[in-house]
C-alpha cells in the first residue's frame, strides 16, 4: 500500500511538474478576432474597433481615436495550453497620467472557475517595447480553461495574436453573456482611472449579472451629439444605458436631450432607454466652484429627466453611486477607482435588471 | 449710433477678455519651499528633506535601493492656509514611470483637508509627463477661511525641491504634526505603494490617517529583503515601534538566513520596543498560476514556521496577518499588488492587531 502510494504521489508530482511551462516553450499564435470578440456594438473593418469611422461621420479627431480603443471589448476562447501570451500591433496610444498601463494598453485575463469568472492575470508590454511578445500568464496547469481576456481601455489595436505553447488548443468559446445592452457614455463609461481593463463598471456588470454590455464609452465626449445617436441608431441592440449627464453643459442637455431620444428611440420602438445620473465627484469635497457647475447640471439633467420620463415611453432615470462612505474611491476628484466602480456597478444592478425585466430580459 | 455702440462693447469685451486672460497668467502665487512646513512619516533625518534616508551615511544598498530610499513615499507635508488656491512646483530628481503604477501616484500629490475632525480627500493631479516641472494647479475656488491640509508627496519620484505656491495676500504655516508616535514601516513594494492610483492610498498612509498613529514608512519596491544594511537603518531610526513588511520579498532561503539576525540587530539598537512583523499578503496571482502559488505557499509556511520560534524565542516580537483580499477577489491591478481598496482592506486588517499590541506598550 506504501508503495502505491508512493507511486501516485511521484506520478502526481510528475504530472504537475509536466503542466509547468517549459523555458524554451514554443508559442502558436492565433488572431484574437478568430475567437470570440464580446462586447461590440457595431460591425466593424478593424475587429477591434468599436466604430467604423469611415462609415460614421462627425466625430472630432479625439472621438474618432476614443470610439477606435477597444475598451470593453473581451476574447472569449478555450485554450489547454500553460501559457497565454499577446502580440500587439497597436495604431494610437493614450499618454495620460490617470489611468496606469496595464490598464490603458495591456491585457487582462479572466477564468472560469466554479461557474464563475475569476481574476488571472493582468500585463502589459513593457515601455518602449509595445511590440513584444508578452507572457500574460504561465505554468497553469494544462486542463482545458474557459478564459475570458479584456483588450486595452484607451489604445487602439491593429492586431493582436494570442499566443499558446505548440500543441495545445486554442479555439473560441460560446459566449455565455445573454442579450445585447448598448451603454454610451463619458470617462466613467470608458474606464479612466481603472486599474485594469476589466474594472470599468460596463465590464463588473456584465461578468456579475450574465447581461452583456455592449461600450461605447468616450472620455469627455458624451454629450448627447446627433453623430452618436447615428451610430446607437443602427446598433443591433436590446436595451440602451447612458451615462450621457457627466460631460454635455446645461445647456447642451437642454438642447440635446429630446432630439437625442426621439432619434434613438425611433429606430428602436419599445426597448428600454435607461439614462443614469451622473455620480457625485469627489472634487466637490472643497472645490466651491467645481460644487456649484455639478450640483447645477444634476438639477438641469434631473428637471429634463422628470419630464423625459413622462414624456417619453420606455424611457428611465437611474441613480447611480460611486462614493464609499469615507469618501477614498476617487483617483483625481473626478474619476473612481476600481472599488468606485464596483460601488457604482452593485449601485445600478438592480435598477437596471428590474427595468429588463419588464422587457423579458431576465 | 447703434454702430457705434455695437463697436464700444466690442472693444469693452475684448478689453475685459484680454484683462481676464493676463491676468490668469501674469498672476503671482507666494511659493513656499514645502520643508519649511511640517513633513510628517520621515524616519530619519536627511540633507535633502524630502529623502528618506541619507545615502551618504547608509551604506550597502543597491543602485536601485539608493534610489528608492529617495523616493518621498510616505511623506506628507502638513500646513495651514487661507489661500482658495493650493499650486505645486517641483524639481525632480530620479523620476519613476513604473507600468502598474498611475502618474498621479508615481509621480503626483494628494490632497487631504480636514472636515468635521477628519481628513477628507480634496484633490489629486500631476503635471503633463512632458513638462513634468510645470506649476500644478492642484486645486482652486476653495472656500475662503483657514483650512488644515495634508498633501502626500509622490510614491516612486525623487523631489529636490516642492514648493507650494498661495493666493498673494492669503496665509501658510506649519500645521502641527496631527499623528502622533514615530512607527517606522519598512518594507516591500506593497508597503511602497506599488499599484496605488494617489499617493495618500498606500496602507501606511491609510492606517496613519485612520488610526492617528504616525507611520515612518521605508517602502523599497522588490528589495525589502532582511538585508542587515536596512537594518542598520533601523536600528539608527528614533522611533516608538518597528513593523515589517520583511516577507513579501525574499526567497524562503533568504529568510531562513536573515530573519533572526535581522531581528537581532534591530532589538539590540531598540531593547523593549515592539517589532512587529507582517506575513506577506495572498496575491491574486496564484488563482491559476501553478508555480506562483508554490512559491508563494512555500514562502509563506517558511515564514510561518520561523516566526513561530521568532515569537517565542524574542521578547517584544510579534507577528501578525495581513489581508487585501476583496470578496469579489477583483482587488489587485497586476496579480501582484492590491488597488487602492485592496490597501484599504489591508490598513483595516492590521489596525486592531498593531493597536492591541501597541497599547501594552503605552502607544495609543
Amino acid at each position: 500500500m506504501k508503495r502505491f502510494i508512493a507511486f501516485v504521489s511521484v506520478f502526481i508530482f510528475a504530472l504537475s511538474t509536466f503542466a509547468q511551462t517549459p523555458k524554451d516553450v514554443k508559442y502558436v499564435f492565433t488572431e484574437a478576432s478568430n475567437l470570440n470578440i464580446i462586447g461590440k456594438i457595431s460591425e466593424t473593418v478593424n475587429p477591434y474597433h468599436r466604430v467604423d469611422t469611415v462609415k460614421y461621420k462627425g466625430f472630432t479627431k479625439t472621438e474618432n481615436n476614443q470610439v477606435r480603443c477597444s475598451s470593453g471589448l473581451a476574447i472569449l476562447f478555450k485554450t489547454n495550453s500553460t501559457v497565454i501570451t499577446t502580440q500587439t500591433e497597436y495604431g494610437f496610444l493614450y499618454t495620460g497620467t490617470t489611468t496606469n498601463w496595464v490598464a490603458h494598453r495591456g491585457y487582462d485575463l479572466y477564468i472560469k472557475k466554479d461557474g464563475k469568472w475569476i481574476f488571472a492575470a493582468a500585463a502589459v508590454a513593457p515601455m518602449g517595447k509595445e511590440k513584444q511578445n508578452t507572457v500574460i500568464i504561465k505554468n497553469m496547469d494544462g486542463t482545458m480553461k474557459e478564459c475570458m481576456l479584456y483588450l486595452p481601455l484607451y489604445s487602439e489595436e491593429k492586431s493582436i495574436k494570442i499566443g499558446v505553447q505548440e500543441g495545445s488548443t486554442l479555439e473560441p468559446l460560446e459566449s455565455p453573456f445573454r442579450y445585447r445592452v448598448g451603454i454610451f457614455g463619458s470617462s466613467y463609461t470608458h474606464g479612466v482611472c481603472c486599474g485594469r481593463a476589466g474594472m470599468t463598471y460596463p465590464a463588473q456588470f456584465t461578468r456579475h449579472t450574465g447581461i452583456q454590455m455592449l461600450s461605447l464609452g468616450c472620455s469627455g465626449n458624451c454629450k448627447l451629439q446627433d453623430y452618436f445617436a447615428n451610430v446607437l441608431v443602427d446598433a443591433k441592440v436590446d436595451a440602451f444605458v447612458f451615462d450621457t449627464f457627466s460631460n454635455p453643459s446645461p445647456e447642451q442637455i437642454r438642447a440635446r436631450l429630446f432630439p437625442f431620444i426621439e432619434k434613438v428611440q425611433a429606430a428602436h420602438p419599445g426597448i428600454p432607454m435607461i439614462f443614469q445620473r451622473t455620480i457625485y465627484r469627489e472634487q466637490r469635497n472643497f472645490d466651491t466652484q467645481c460644487e456649484h457647475d455639478e450640483a447645477y447640471r444634476i438639477t438641469v439633467a434631473d428637471s429634463l429627466m422628470n419630464i423625459a420620463c413622462k414624456k417619453y415611453k420606455n424611457v428611465y432615470y437611474i441613480h447611480p453611486n460611486a462614493s464609499a462612505a469615507d469618501h477614498e474611491t476617487s483617483i483625481d476628484g473626478i474619476h473612481p477607482s476600481n472599488y468606485g466602480y464596483q460601488l457604482w456597478e452593485e449601485s445600478i444592478e438592480k435598477q437596471i435588471t428590474k427595468i429588463l425585466r419588464k422587457y423579458g430580459m431576465k | 449710433m447703434k454702430r457705434a455702440l455695437k463697436l464700444i462693447l466690442s472693444l469693452a469685451t475684448i478689453a475685459l477678455m484680454t484683462g481676464t486672460l493676463a491676468s490668469a497668467q501674469t498672476k503671482k502665487y507666494v511659493y513656499t519651499e514645502a520643508s519649511e512646513l511640517t513633513i510628517t512619516g520621515k524616519l530619519m533625518d536627511t540633507p535633502v528633506p524630502y529623502h528618506r534616508v541619507d545615502t551618504v551615511v547608509f551604506k550597502g544598498f543597491t543602485k536601485s535601493e539608493n534610489n528608492q530610499v529617495r523616493n518621498s513615499s510616505g511623506l506628507a507635508i502638513a500646513f495651514k492656509t487661507t489661500s482658495t488656491r493650493i499650486m505645486v512646483q517641483t524639481k525632480y530628481g530620479e523620476v519613476g514611470w513604473p507600468t502598474n503604477t498611475n502618474g498621479i501616484s508615481g509621480r503626483g500629490y494628494d490632497l487631504y483637508i480636514k472636515k468635521d475632525g477628519k481628513w477628507l480627500f480634496a484633490a489629486a493631479g500631476v503635471s503633463p509627463d512632458k513638462n513634468l516641472e510645470k506649476p500644478l494647479d492642484l486645486i482652486h475656488d476653495m472656500p475662503e477661511g483657514e483650512k488644515e491640509c495634508l498633501m502626500y508627496l509622490p510614491t516612486y519620484s525623487e523631489v529636490l525641491s516642492v514648493k507650494i505656491g498661495i493666493d498673494p495676500g492669503s496665509t501658510i504655516e506649519p500645521l502641527a504634526n496631527p499623528f502622533r508616535y514615530r512607527i517606522g514601516i519598512f518594507g516591500s513594494s506593497y508597503t511602497h505603494g506599488s499599484s496605488t492610483s494617489r499617493a495618500g492610498m498606500t496602507y501606511p498612509a491609510q492606517f496613519s490617517r485612520e488610526t492617528g498613529l504616525q507611520m515612518l514608512s521605508l517602502g523599497c519596491s522588490g528589495n525589502s529583503k532582511l538585508q542587515p544594511y536596512f537594518a542598520d537603518v533601523l536600528a539608527a531610526a528614533n522611533v516608538d515601534a518597528i513593523v515589517v513588511d520583511a516577507f513579501s520579498n525574499p526567497s524562503p532561503q533568504e529568510i531562513k538566513d536573515r530573519l533572526f539576525p535581522f531581528i537581532e540587530k534591530v532589538t539590540a539598537a531598540h531593547p523593549g520596543m515592539p517589532l512587529i512583523i507582517q506575513r506577506t499578503i495572498y496575491r491574486e496571482g496564484r488563482n491559476f498560476c501553478l508555480s506562483a502559488d508554490k512559491r508563494e505557499a512555500r514562502k509563506m509556511a517558511v515564514a510561518d514556521s520561523m516566526m513561530a520560534i521568532a515569537c517565542k524565542k524574542y521578547k517584544d516580537v510579534y507577528y501578525i496577518k495581513p489581508c487585501a483580499t476583496s470578496p469579489r477577489r477583483d482587488a489587485t491591478v497586476d496579480g501582484v499588488h492590491p488597488d487602492n481598496f485592496g490597501y484599504h482592506l489591508w490598513a483595516s486588517s492590521i489596525e486592531k492587531p498593531i493597536k492591541k499590541i501597541l497599547a501594552k506598550y503605552g502607544i495609543k
